[in-house]
This record gives C-alpha cells, structure tokens and sequence, in this order.
C-alpha cells in the first residue's frame, strides 16, 4: 500500500523561558520513524507527556523537527509550496480534544465547517453550502444547525462540527488527537461508532492519539506505544490483545474493571 | 448506627431572565462513612450541581431554591459544612490551586479554614503528603502548581482534603484529566484511605469503569432527577431504567472480550 505520510527519524526538544532564563532543553521525540499507508488506522498510545501529540503536531506541519524529517507522498514536508503545500494542508487534517477551543465563538457553525473549503478547494459559495449541508447530514447533524453559534451546541454536536470540518476537504489521512477524551462514555461510543463508518466509507487513514487503550480495540488496526519520547512498541490489533513491552503492559494494566469488583468492607454499621 | 451526611429535596436552578431554569430537581441522597456512593450521569444531568449546591459553592447566577443538608439528624449550613464535614477534590487539579500560592501556603490555608492550624502544621502536612505517596514530601512544600504534574497535583489536592479530617469526600471526577495509568494509582489511593480513614464518599463521576473499581452504591441521575439507586452489582447486573443501561452498555462495550 502507498505511504501518505512518513516520520523519518524525528526528533525534537522544547525549552522554557522564565525570568531566570531559558531551561535546558527536555528532549520529547528521539529518533522515530513511522510510516502510515492509505486507509490504515492506527492508535498512537502513550500516557500524558509521552510524546505522542507532539509527533502527531510534526506530522501536521505546526512544528518543524528539530532532527529528521516528515515526509507527505515521499516529499519533505519542510520544502513544500504553492500547490503541493495546499494538497498535504487538504489531505491531512485534524480533531482535538477541546472542540470550544477549537472554534471561532463567533462564527457560525456553517462558516466553520465551510472554512477549509474556502482555503483549500475552488469550490463557489453556492457549492460550498451544498457540501456544508452534505457534510452536516454526514455527521449526524441537521441542515438548519448551519445557522447555529457554537454556544448553542452542546460538546458532542460540536464534536461532530469539528469532524465535518475536518473531512470538509476530503483528506487521506485524519489525525484525531484525544479527540472523544472529553466527551461522556456514552458519547463516546456514538463518536466512535460514526469515526469508524466514516473511515469505511471515505477510506481515509486514521491516526487516533490516546492514553486509553480499550478504544484502540474497538477502532484501530495497529498500535504504536510511545514513551518518554521512543517508540516502544509497534503490534497489529488482534482480538485478545496482549502488548508486549513494559510501557504497554503498564497501559493494558491500568485498564479499568469492566465489571464491579468486591471493595473490602468498612468496620462500620 | 453509623455517622450519616444526608442531601434532603436538593433544588438548585439558574436564573435566565425573569425565570429559572431548574438544574437539580429535589434530589436526596444519603452517605454513610465507611461508604462510597457513586452519583452517575451523562453530561449536564446535574451531578456536579448537586454537589456544589450541597456546599453552598455554585457558580453566580445559580442557586440554591430548596432543600438541606443534615449531618446525622443535625441541620447544618454550607459554610459550617465545608472542610469540617466534607472536604472536596475536583477535576482538573490545574486549576483548582492558586496559581502564585505554594503547597506550604495551600497546607496553611485549609488549616486555618478549619481551625486546626498550629505550630504542628508542618509535620502534620508533610504526613499527609506521604500518606498520598508524595514521594520526597519534604522538597514538594514549596512547588507551585506548575512545577508538579497532573497526577502530583491531584495527589496534593487530595493531602490537603485529608488535612481537614472530614469524615465525608465528596469526589467530584477526581480522575477525567488524567492519563490511565495515573487515574489507576489515583483510584487505588482513594479506596485505600476511604476505608482507612472510614470516611464517606459521594464519588460524581461519567465513567463507569471508576464505578466498578471504587463504588459500593450507585445513584443515576438525569435531567436533575435521581432515577435509579441499586448496589453496583445491581446496577451493572439488572439495570432498570433507559438511561441507566445506555450508561452500562455504553461502557461493556469498551470490553468486548467480556461481553
């Protein structure tokens, strides 16, 4: 299968500024390299400050690697322009976690979704508002929400907002960053459910970053587990899955119970 | 008979215009120490109101339109409730310290909040520190917030509910913002020092996962109404209303191998 998008050794460091001066630099990315092919979807799973945000921002373009390079169709990233730099800005796209954040108050929901086609496609007014209604119906929304403000929604219609956003231009590959971690589990399910028929019928890649492993099972093909920067672990997801290294073990362990378990009795009563 | 927190006919509404919008609708709860009691519900079904109406801490514009809370058979006010018989810890940890305050300074505060601040402060946080598994207890009293990690912090907002030595925790998503491998350790101290220290906890949480962990009841809420109250395994075995079962199915099917 053909590659879209490839790390290639990336590496990268941040510092701090404060009134005393800059930190030495902390070094959150060594050395990975990470191949993702037409239609694969794969969880990049790690606990918080593992890592794996920081390399789903290189490979969206937001932050230049401080060693290595990112690749989109075997081209690096970095020496894009004109109109191969709008083709890599059309095919990779995005979610977050914080879909409030990730919104122009202001705006209305059908000028939101809208935004990417006006940046990215030659699409007309009246032909964006046609593949606005379209997109709309995609997620499960309704024609009229269009003309709604982002306060008039709740998190889990505004999610889905920024879903149609996202797959306005027709990407190849989606990158969902935590993206149904602030939503309730039954929420979640929902997203989940309309994620995965949505990659079924687009046939996008899907890069789905999240420290929870039991949604990995229900979305995902292959597992990458990140930590303190290194890739640790790269396993195709079978049923009864059982991640091999210490960090994914530690990840498998911390899985919540999935029925209640007998608390020890208080001497009380 | 074991020492009681009672929520009696809790009615909490927002003021829009000249009429109110009713977010927690005679709700009635009981703890009972030594017991954890999970408040379960979809987003904005009014469980963290409950909590926050309970304690006389709601946001402006929200308030409190009817009901009581008693300690035993004791009527008590808000402002006599906090820290004394509840002592609370929140979601998001970030933001629930003063941001320019150290640890020492937040020790020193809820001690004098309850009245138990003497020349003894210091030691007795620093044991509340090891009791939460701050490791080097010592070298955290002058961090500030953002020195400390997620999971520190909310281990030092929980140190800081034990210093007050409330017999009630009212827990309100103590783990959302944490990472799973964090949320395990924070579930595991939080069940430790429940039956410990015998206190009762009223745990607000979405996740049922936290409910089979740490939960001996349960009580669902929707649209700011208690529907259902069962054991945990009564819950998870037979749930009986609609919202109930979307919340327990939603969650089994995070286990497919165990459905």
């Amino acid at each position: 299968m053909s590659v879209i998008l490839a790390a290639r050794s990336v590496s990268k460091s941040y510092s701090s500024y404060s009134l005393t001066g800059r930190s030495a630099p902390k070094t959150v990315l060594r050395d990975v390299s990470l191949d993702i092919a037409a239609g694969e979807s794969i969880a990049l799973l790690g606990r918080s400050g593992s890592g794996k945000s920081t390399l789903g921002r290189l490979l969206l373009g937001f932050e230049r690697p401080d060693g290595g390079s990112v690749a989109f169709e075997g081209e690096s990233v970095g020496g894009l322009s004109g109109e191969r730099y709008r083709h890599y800005r059309r095919s990779v796209q995005v979610v977050f976690q914080d879909s409030l954040g990730a919104v122009n108050p202001r705006h209305s929901i059908g000028r939101i979704i809208a935004e990417p086609l006006r940046h990215l496609t030659d699409l007309n007014e009246d032909a964006r508002s046609e593949r606005v209604r379209s997109l709309l119906a995609q997620v499960g929304l309704v024609p009229d929400d269009a003309r709604k403000l982002p306060s008039q929604m709740s998190g889990g219609q505004l999610q889905r907002v920024c879903i149609a956003r996202a797959i306005a231009p027709a990407p190849r590959l989606l990158v969902l960053d935590e993206a149904v971690s602030n939503l309730d589990l039954v929420l979640q399910m929902q997203m989940i459910a309309l994620l995965r028929d949505l990659q079924a019928r687009l046939k996008m890649a899907v890069l789905f970053i999240t420290h929870d492993l039991r949604l990995v099972q229900l979305f995902c093909s292959r597992v990458i587990v990140l930590a303190e920067g290194r890739i640790q672990e790269d396993a195709p997801v079978t049923r009864g899955l059982a991640l091999r290294s210490a960090e994914g073990r530690l990840l498998q362990d911390a899985i919540l119970p999935a029925r209640p378990v007998h608390r020890a009795p208080a001497f009380c009563d | 008979m074991s020492e009681t927190l009672t929520i009696e006919n809790l009615h909490v509404a927002a003021q829009h215009g000249h009429h109110d919008h009713v977010l927690v609708d005679g709700v009635s709860l009981t703890l009972r120490r030594g017991r954890i009691l999970a408040l379960v519900g979809a987003s904005g079904c009014g469980k963290s109101m409950t909590c926050s109406g309970a304690q006389g801490v709601l946001p402006p514009g929200v308030r409190v339109t009817q009901g009581r809370v008693l300690h035993n058979d004791t009527t008590v006010a808000p402002e006599r409730l906090r820290g004394r018989v509840v002592a609370t810890i929140l979601q998001n940890p970030r933001s629930a310290f003063n941001p320019i305050r150290t640890m020492a300074d937040h020790a020193r505060e809820t001690l004098r909040a309850v009245g138990r601040f003497d020349g003894d402060w210091r030691s007795r946080t620093l044991e509340a520190f090891a009791t939460v598994g701050l490791e080097d207890a010592e070298s955290v009293l002058p961090l500030h917030a953002f020195e400390m990690s997620g999971g520190m912090l909310q281990r030092a907002m929980i140190a800081l509910a034990l210093l007050s030595d409330a017999p009630f925790l009212f827990a309100d998503e103590p783990t959302t913002d944490l990472d799973l491998i964090v949320q395990a350790r924070i579930l595991d101290l939080l069940d430790e020092l429940a039956r410990r220290r015998n206190l009762g906890v009223l745990l607000i949480t979405h996740d049922m996962g936290v409910v089979a962990r740490l939960a001996d009841e349960v009580a669902v809420m929707e649209n700011g109404r208690i529907i259902e109250r069962a054991t945990t395994r009564e819950i998870f075995d037979n749930p009986q209303r609609i919202a109930t079962r979307e919340l327990v199915e939603a969650h089994m099917s995070l286990y497919p191998e165990v459905a």
